[in-house]
């Protein structure tokens, strides 16, 4: 059965407790399950909380330029006024362990590089979008060297981001949530507003 | 190439100074060396083998700075232990069999080297490494308090050996020996010179260290009969026992029990306990380090690994890293790792050229020297500090304690662990927020971008359990950078992070950098958190001192109505101010109090109290200081009196200025900073003369303030009086031969 769905929204507790988490409840099973794009909304409301501020991935992925795409569409669309992409690095790709004062300066080099090579990716996407949805609206990025998927959600919810957007999640089982990556963690505990973007 | 060249020169520079700091310390490793092989009922020398490969392979191989090696503290009770056991009463076979559990603990050390497994030591709750460091100083003091009273044969589990103290005691009135008796006294003489060492004030006195001094006494001691040409009145089995020639008398170790439970037992406590006390000494050293350094702690641990089994091998103990023979190296002027290479010769050599000697020093006097250490470990005082952080640490202390005392060190160190853990779960009334959340990321860090600064988040909780990925983020931060730390996401905070945190903070400051924890003010008068997180700040903490004043304080502040300056008793952190001295430079000083200054606070009077050392070795200072504030720039200098120990004040690599004309403060001064000429040209002949003329202070400016201070201890109410006004002529001729 095709419904040809472009949107679901949903409402979803913010945090799962372990029970929930393993077995799922309806919006995150939904989330995981849907082939259409994904809004989780955790605190609904009748009157609109103004969206200011619109957290998007920008990791290294082919999904990434169209997530990015969409939020500035959506952001836009909500009238925010700051888009910030955050390019979450792997630690591994420092290649140094750090261990002594020679290491640390050498890691620090090497992570200045990946900083600006990851910003410079960045915004080669940005630039090329159309100008219509990109105007008015104050793009920042930011780097940081942690653990995928889960470095991002912090982050948002530090920067009392109104809204996430996310690349979709390949499809996920049980597996992934006994060793959970990426996407697993925001759903576990979801910092804001999610949107999930799907082709 | 030009680094390395400058870098070859540099090491050859110094070698003088690591030389001299090497000897130093062997002179102290000497008899801790001998002690605590014989606390361990191990032949004496092994304790000196350890030392010496130790010394060696590590300062070869390692990856720290001005560390020492050898054989430590921590372990005596452990070897005791398996001595005892693994040979079923037969000491020597019981010797060879843990000469083999050295050997296979040194390769686990080796592969937790390779495993990057330098965190161990952050797995441990701070009071439960405090509880088990009381017990190993309990341990020591029991068993070691005999044998300073001329007892040589007590046996016993630790809490049988406390109880037959007084009973020791009584013994020795009533079954009296002559032979016993001469050995207490030996003893309680040795105690007393260790006790009361470090009050006298006597340069030349504190040329050598206490043990050796000890040694030195009790062997001219027995000299003295020779010259009367009297008997020794103490028999051998009151005597160390070295064998005729050491290189052919060494013992080997024993593998034949190698499967067996007990044995494999032996290994896993003596690996556990040589790695926390080696990590944790490195930590500490790395502190003292003068010139900040960070140490390769995988590296070191890899060193000390091979070195262990390279020592089990030729019939000595563990190597560790231990952290009273650093610190004495650092404050004696040690730069790199050759000072450990030189202890460790001067070792071999003393070994070998003095073997007569050795033979006469007294058991007692080494047991007493040990009673020393066993109670520094275990002194009250840590207690009464754990009891200021909270009454939930005096559980876990007790309890490790406790544990650790009536069964072993591992069942000691695990239920301080469990305990902890359930006071974190009881005090959270949750363990969810434990269990949930132990195997997930919590932390978030980033680099700002547009104020340049590091930002660090942690969410959920901040306990041992997971400080470690904490440590990790802050690890690879440079120090000189500047780093909010934000606890708001997180709900529960204990005190081993919280201690841990401190010291980062301290390295950070010392190096220019910041650490600044926000977040954490809403967690005290948050009613979900009983454990109040802002009590275990240290500083605010630190309560009101007015209400109890000394008599000290009182004269203080009539002093102050009678200048019309001001007097604040109270104790504040802000000592930021301090640190660019080089005074201060390897020291920590964590607040200072009594402060007294005038209305422009040109004029600064306080006294400061710092730490020198870390857990087993700490030893606490309190000075009296005053600091000027300079209204024009002079050069950067030092002054000190000229002497031995100076240089362990002096700039580094800068030498004693000459001042023309005036050879006798040459001779009694010593002045160095980095600009020559312009130092000249400050000293004019009327300077010269007040500073010959006037009891002698160390004096220092860093450009716009300067420092003076007399002694490494409080000052009377008199000498404050006789400081200021130094304080002020000085003032006055600095700024007018600045103005010529």
């Amino acid at each position: 059965m095709d419904l040809k769905i472009d949107l679901l929204i949903l409402g979803a507790l913010q945090h799962e407790n372990k029970f929930q988490f393993y077995v799922g409840s309806i919006a995150r099973k939904l989330t995981r399950k849907v082939n259409c794009s994904v809004l989780l909304l955790i605190k609904p409301a009748e009157k609109r909380v103004p969206c200011k501020h619109v957290v998007v991935n920008g990791l290294d992925a082919p999904e990434t330029p169209l997530a990015i795409e969409h939020a500035f569409y959506v952001s836009n669309l909500l009238g925010a006024q700051q888009i910030t992409i955050v390019e979450e690095i792997h630690t591994k790709e420092i290649h140094v362990a750090v261990e002594d004062d020679r290491s640390l300066k050498k890691a620090n080099i090497i992570k200045q590089r990946l900083r600006h090579r990851e910003d410079s990716r960045v915004n080669n996407i940005v630039g090329v979008l159309p100008e219509n949805i990109t105007k008015g609206i104050k793009v920042k990025t930011q780097s940081i060297f942690g653990k995928r998927g889960y470095s991002i959600g912090h982050y948002a919810e530090v920067v009392r981001a109104d809204l996430l957007v996310m690349n979709a999640p390949i499809k996920t089982s049980i597996w992934h949530r006994i060793f959970p990556h990426d996407i697993e963690y925001i759903l576990s505990d979801l910092p804001t507003d999610l949107l999930i973007v799907r082709k | 190439m030009i680094a390395k060249k400058n870098k070859k020169a540099n090491f050859i520079s110094t070698l003088p100074k690591n030389l001299f700091s090497g000897f130093v310390v062997s002179l102290i490793a000497l008899p801790l060396g001998l002690g605590l092989a014989l606390a361990s009922e191990a032949p004496p020398i092994s304790g000196i083998i350890a030392a010496v490969v130790g010394g060696v392979v590590v300062a070869l191989l390692g990856g720290s700075n001005v560390t020492i090696t050898g054989p430590g503290n921590g372990l005596v009770i452990v070897l005791l232990g398996a001595i005892t056991t693994l040979g079923g009463g037969d000491l020597y076979a019981g010797y060879l069999f843990t000469l083999a559990a050295i050997v296979f603990s040194g390769i686990l050390m080796l592969i937790l080297g390779f495993l990057k497994m330098g965190r161990l030591a952050d797995f441990f709750p701070a009071s439960a490494i405090e509880g088990m460091l009381a017990a190993i100083g309990l341990g020591i003091l029991a068993k070691q308090f005999h044998i300073m009273i001329g007892h040589n044969n007590e046996h016993g589990s630790i809490v049988q050996l406390l109880m037959q103290i007084p009973e020791g005691l009584i013994d020795l009135y009533q079954n009296f020996h002559i032979e016993e008796f001469i050995a207490a006294i030996i003893g309680v003489i040795a105690l007393l010179i260790m006790a009361n060492y470090s009050k006298i004030r006597n340069k030349y006195l504190h040329l050598i260290p206490a043990p050796m001094w000890i040694l030195i006494l009790s062997v001219s001691f027995s000299y003295i009969f020779v010259s009367l040409d009297l008997p020794y009145p103490l028999e051998d089995k009151f005597l160390v026992n070295i064998p005729d020639n050491v290189l052919s008398n060494l013992a080997f170790p024993d593998f034949s029990k190698a499967l067996e439970i007990d044995f494999i037992m032996t290994v896993f406590a003596i690996t556990l306990i040589a790695s926390i006390e080696s990590l944790l000494s490195i930590k500490a050293v790395d502190k003292l380090d003068p010139e900040r350094r960070r140490s390769n702690v995988n590296k070191d641990l890899k060193a000390l690994g091979l070195a262990t089994s390279l020592s089990g091998l030729v019939g000595g103990l563990n190597v560790v890293t231990v952290i009273a023979r650093s610190s004495v190296n650092v404050n004696n002027g040690a730069t790199n790792r050759s000072a450990n290479i030189f202890h460790a010769l001067f070792l071999v050599i003393f070994v070998l050229l003095f073997q007569d000697q050795l033979r006469r020093i007294p058991l007692a006097a080494l047991a007493a020297i040990l009673v020393y250490t066993g109670y520094k470990l275990a002194t009250p005082k840590n207690l009464q500090k754990i009891a200021l952080i909270g009454k939930e640490q005096i559980i876990i202390f007790l309890a490790t304690l406790l544990t650790t005392l009536f069964t072993n060190l591992i069942t000691g160190i695990a239920i301080g662990i469990l305990v902890t853990f359930i006071i974190h779960v009881v005090l959270n009334r949750s363990i969810s927020l434990f269990v949930n959340h132990l195997a997930k990321p919590n932390i978030l860090m980033f680099k700002e971008k547009d104020a340049g600064n590091y930002y660090i988040s942690i969410k959920y909780f901040a306990t041992f359990l997971n400080f470690y990925k904490l440590k990790n983020k802050l690890d690879i931060i440079p120090e000189n950078e500047n780093v909010i730390l934000d606890f708001s996401l997180c709900s529960f905070v204990d005190h081993t992070v919280m201690e841990g945190l401190e010291n980062y903070v301290d390295t950070f400051s010392k190096k220019e950098g910041s650490i600044e924890i926000i977040g954490l003010d809403k967690h005290g008068a948050d009613s979900k958190h009983p454990f109040a997180i802002r009590k275990l700040l240290p500083f605010s903490k630190l309560g009101s001192i007015e209400k109890y004043f000394t008599k000290r304080q009182r004269l203080l502040k009539t002093l102050a109505q009678e200048y019309k300056w001001s007097y604040e008793p109270k104790r504040s952190d802000k000592t930021k101010f301090l640190n660019k001295f080089i005074f201060f430079k390897n020291r920590r000083v964590p607040y200072f109090y009594n402060s007294f200054y005038d209305d422009s606070k040109t004029f600064h009077l306080f006294d400061v109290e710092f730490n020198e050392g870390e857990f087993i070795a700490k030893e606490i200072v309190k000075t009296t200081i005053l600091h000027i504030k300079l209204k024009q720039t002079i050069p950067v200098f030092s002054l000190d009196k000229e002497g031995l120990l100076d240089f362990v004040y002096g700039m580094a690599g800068f030498e004693d200025i000459e001042l023309e004309n005036h050879p006798d403060f040459n001779k009694r001064f010593f002045l160095s900073g980095e600009h020559k000429t312009d130092i000249q040209d400050l000293f004019t002949d009327e300077l010269i003369l007040f500073l010959e003329s006037n009891p002698y202070y160390h004096i220092e400016t860093i450009g716009n303030s300067i420092l003076i201070l007399k002694k490494e201890r409080l000052l009377s109410v008199k000498e404050i009086k006789a400081m200021l006004y130094f304080g002020k002529q000085l003032n006055l001729l600095l700024s007018e031969s600045v103005s010529i």
